[in-house]
């Protein structure tokens, strides 16, 4: 029992605030509950999933997200991975520029997005200016007019903002590595590929799992960015599972379905994020 | 390759950094010149007029305050709980750890829009409404699947024989964690810290519909809420004076943290 | 509320207080965007639960909030006089199905400004427009400036083109949808064909105020906006000063033109606690000399006969509400969504109106 007992004030602490609503979402997902029948609570069995599986909204907004998230998360791995090893050599002004780089992550995203969308403006924002400026481009482009460009910064305002995240967390594992394993190595005779493959990649996996866990989370649930930006514009061309949950639901009112939606997106990634876990314990059981 | 390095790190300092010079440049100039073509770089009649405002007739030394009140106490209960789950969690078995991971996460899978209408229910129900913990534990709690995860990885790479010299010492098991645990964790601590600090502190969606008096916002909703002279417009001039003049504290604060890692990691490292 | 940058709200907040000391009202604001305070307040209503009292509400909440029963009904407090005073068609938009549920405080609707040192006669079709576009366009300057970002602004500006060619959206009272009408499909070429010629390529992209900079700049010929406009305009340190003349939304040769409705009014909560005292308040805000006192201090127009400057009196014959049904926030959507994919050529415009048609339809059913 006393073993337990370390879990308990973290489970009421997630129970009282996280488990009620999201298994309230999941009940209400097979529900009737709406401004069109007058808020009646009816059963409805799987009807909201049936038309989910027709609703090409949801699968539209679903590749938005999807292609958003692969897209975003895997630049924002690999320039935090990058960062976090250049910056884990520095011996001096680590503490400088570690803040320095946590500078995106520290601004709100609900203020900065209204602002971002300033910077993209395509007559008065700075990043037309600056590009004109500096010869890249003749005439302004309207970044958020079209479906790609809105997408490209999106995906850039996003980067910019979580690439700390990343870099902060790996770097905490980078600097969990014993010295002296390297040093072992060294004395091998291996090189710095052999090094990073050996050592540094098997013991950062674990913080490795924690960053892209989480930033494939965020990323999946990305809101206020795109709402603020392009309100999912162009012709829906952004509009990402988030929005469309938060539209079917604040706005229409329609709580059962969108609860429908919600659940059927966590029941999607639960099972990617889950196989890939699966996976990953397998193969690096000794750190899990 | 060093050079290499330090040179990749100084070009993305600098992208990290650019918007935030932007938004300081475009914060001193006045409303006129902010939408003015073409763009000008250096603001050509600078003003303070937009900080007047944000600390003359907001209460904008009361926004923070609420902010680091709410930040501070959310980041140390979500770190009390989850240092004292991930500890057990890393070490117990692999199979009962992945179960109560999955858990953990599949929790975190839901997005926060769906967590808003029921928790300002039972906020309202306990009369949490405009109150600080009314903010503080959710924004612990929603911290806490990621806090967990990432001091169980953490807590896993402490060699086991520690706990066991210290039982030897005669010491219980929550003084091992208090006393030799947590001090080793330090470094995982305090980033884990500043991550659910900074989420807190920058949060909107709740604090918006949890707080709505003078006396109680959020920095976050405080420059949301803030306007021109009409309602129309978009102060964009005073939204970015709002954002630096909200992020610079936190960048002070954190670097006074940072510095306190390293000096306590050195002093570690010495003993 | 909205944010109270100039402490206006405050004032009147207070001097209601004065006078009744037993009362508080206490003024909660929001975030300049309307959306997110329209989500405020369903978020406290839908908790079933009074978090506010009194509501400060945009024409298009009324059906929504009314249908879902979370509004109190106004009809019989609202004296004679006073509905006597009422802009009508503010009145009928603060209605559901025949009852009031909210009353009118400030009236406005859609406008084209137009440079009067440039366009010598007051423009009237939309030949006209792009006439005048074109022959006074240059480097600097663009013809025509509207709102084209995937939001509520883009509806009201296509409804204002569309009524202009004689088509219309959706009929509350009967449920038809006349979208895929050919109407619908000239307004669509019309405001489609405005992009990269007399309309910056960015235009899809503004929303009121990102207009509202370029033409007060002097960087355009024309621009549809709201009647806020007007008195920015004719600010000291206004560019376009004593330059800027105004008509309602031009239309096509042989039809009449059409100004979208907008405006703000005051509605109670059906979960008040107090609607003796919430009552009061509203009567006294929507007080003649309280909306005056507005009016002069934020350029609203209140929505009484009495006290409309007369050179709006021409607009507001010509506004006319958007469809009053519960689903009008889908509805919107819908339309929204498939104006937006065919002005960025993600679809034709004969595509997006006809599925636009589809999905209304099912929406609010025949």
């Amino acid at each position: 029992m006393k073993r337990y007992a370390w879990f308990i004030p973290a489970l009421v602490l997630v129970t009282a605030v996280l488990v009620y609503p999201a298994l309230r979402t999941l009940a209400l997902s097979f529900f009737h509950l709406s401004l069109g029948n007058g808020f009646r609570l009816e059963f409805g069995g799987l009807d909201n999933f049936v038309r989910l599986v027709g609703d090409s909204r949801f699968r539209a907004s679903l590749v938005v997200t999807g292609f958003f998230t692969i897209v975003s998360v895997t630049i924002e791995f690999i320039l935090g991975l990058l960062l976090a090893l250049a910056v884990n050599g520095f011996v001096r002004y680590q503490g400088v520029v570690r803040t320095t780089l946590l500078v995106p992550w520290t601004l709100p995203t609900a203020i900065i997005a209204v602002l971002w969308g300033w910077i993209f403006n395509d007559q008065y924002g700075v990043l037309n200016e600056l590009l004109i400026r500096s010869g890249v481009l003749h005439s302004p482009i309207a970044w958020l007019a079209g479906p790609n460009t809105a997408m490209a910064a999106i995906i850039l305002a996003d980067v910019w903002k979580t690439v700390p995240f990343v870099f902060i967390i790996l770097l905490a594992g980078l600097q969990r590595i014993p010295q002296d394993l390297y040093e072992a190595l060294e004395m091998d005779g291996a090189g710095a590929w052999a090094k990073f493959r050996y050592v540094t990649w098997p013991y950062l996996m674990p913080f490795v799992f924690v960053s892209l866990t989480f930033r494939i989370i965020q990323a999946f649930s990305i809101f206020d960015l795109v709402y603020v930006m392009t309100g999912g514009g162009p012709g829906g061309a952004t509009e990402t599972v988030s929005v469309y949950a938060y539209q079917t639901l604040m706005r229409y009112l329609d709580l059962g379905y969108g609860s429908t939606i919600v659940v059927a997106t966590v029941l999607l990634l639960a099972t990617v994020a889950l196989g890939l876990y699966a996976l990953l314990v397998r193969r690096y059981e000794r750190l899990f | 390759m060093r050079y290499f390095a330090r040179f990749f790190v100084v070009i993305l300092s600098v992208i990290a950094v650019a918007p935030l010079v932007w938004h300081g440049i475009s914060s001193v100039k006045p409303a006129a010149e902010v939408t003015r073509i073409p763009v000008t770089l250096v603001p050509a009649h600078p003003t303070l007029s937009n900080y007047a405002e944000l600390f003359g007739r907001r209460a904008f030394f009361s926004y923070c305050l609420n902010s680091a009140v709410i930040a501070a106490l959310a980041s140390i209960i979500c770190l009390a709980c989850s240092s004292l789950a991930s500890y057990r969690l890393a070490r117990v078995t692999a199979q009962v750890r992945s179960l109560i991971s999955s858990a953990l996460l599949v929790v975190a899978f839901f997005p926060p829009i769906v967590f808003l209408l029921p928790l300002y229910e039972i906020i309202r129900a306990v009369r949490l409404v405009n109150h600080p913990w009314g903010l503080i534990i959710p924004y612990a709690a929603l911290n806490l699947p990621m806090a967990t995860l990432l001091l169980t990885g953490y807590f896993q790479q402490i060699p086991e024989e520690l706990e066991e010299a210290a039982a030897m010492d005669g010491l219980t098991p929550f003084q091992t964690y208090s006393r030799i645990i947590l001090p080793l964790a330090a470094p995982a601590l305090v980033t884990t810290g500043i991550l659910v600090f900074i989420f807190s502190w920058n949060e909107f969606m709740f604090a918006l519909t949890f707080m709505n008096l003078e006396s109680t916002k959020t920095v976050t909703v405080g420059i949301a809420t803030l306007s021109g002279a009409f309602a129309e417009q978009v102060p964009w001039g005073l939204l970015a004076a709002g954002v630096v003049a909200s992020s610079v504290p936190l960048i002070v604060f954190v670097l006074f943290l940072q510095r306190r890692i390293v000096a306590g990691l050195t002093a570690g490292a010495r003993n | 509320m909205e944010p109270d940058g100039s402490g206006t709200w405050s004032d009147v907040i207070q001097r209601f207080n004065d006078l009744h000391p037993d009362a508080r009202i206490r003024m909660v604001e929001g975030p300049p965007a309307t959306n997110t305070r329209e989500d405020m307040y369903s978020t406290a209503f839908l908790s079933q639960s009074g978090g506010y009292d009194v509501v400060f509400c945009d024409v298009v909440w009324v059906p929504k909030f009314a249908a879902a029963g979370w509004l109190l009904d106004l009809s019989d407090r609202l004296p004679a006089a006073d509905r006597q005073d009422f802009l009508d068609e503010d009145l009928k938009a603060g209605s559901y199905r025949g009852r009031l549920y909210r009353v009118p405080a400030f009236t406005d609707a859609g406008v084209l400004y137009y440079r009067k040192d440039l366009v010598a006669d007051s423009p009237a079709t939309f030949d006209d427009l792009k006439k005048f576009s074109e022959r006074f366009k240059d480097e600097k300057r663009w013809g025509f400036l509207w709102q084209g970002k995937q939001y509520e602004g883009l509806v009201t500006n296509f409804l204002e083109v569309l009524w202009g060619y004689g088509g219309d959206w959706i009929d509350a009272e009967t449920k038809e949808v006349f979208l895929d009408r050919p109407e619908a499909l000239l307004a669509l070429q019309f405001v489609k064909s405005t992009i990269g010629t007399i309309s910056p390529p960015g235009v899809t992209t503004y929303s009121e105020e990102e207009s509202r900079n370029l033409f007060q700049d002097g960087r355009a010929v024309f621009l549809r906006n709201w009647l806020y406009v007007w008195a920015l305009t004719a600010r000291e340190d206004s560019p376009v000063k004593g330059r800027v003349g105004l008509v309602p939304m031009v239309h096509a040769p042989g039809k009449t033109n059409r100004a979208t409705l907008g405006g703000w009014g005051f509605a109670i909560s059906r979960f008040t606690s107090n609607p003796e005292t919430a009552w009061k308040f509203v009567e006294f805000i929507t007080r003649p000399d309280q909306l005056q006192y507005i009016h002069e201090r934020l350029g609203r127009v209140p929505a009484r006969k009495s006290l409309v400057p007369p050179e709006f009196e021409p607009i507001l014959r010509a506004a006319r509400p958007r469809p009053a049904i519960p689903e009008y926030a889908q509805a919107s959507d819908i339309l929204q969504r498939w104006l937006s994919a065919a002005l960025s050529d993600r679809v034709s415009p004969e595509f997006a109106l006809r599925e636009a048609a589809r999905e209304t339809r099912l929406l609010v059913g025949p």
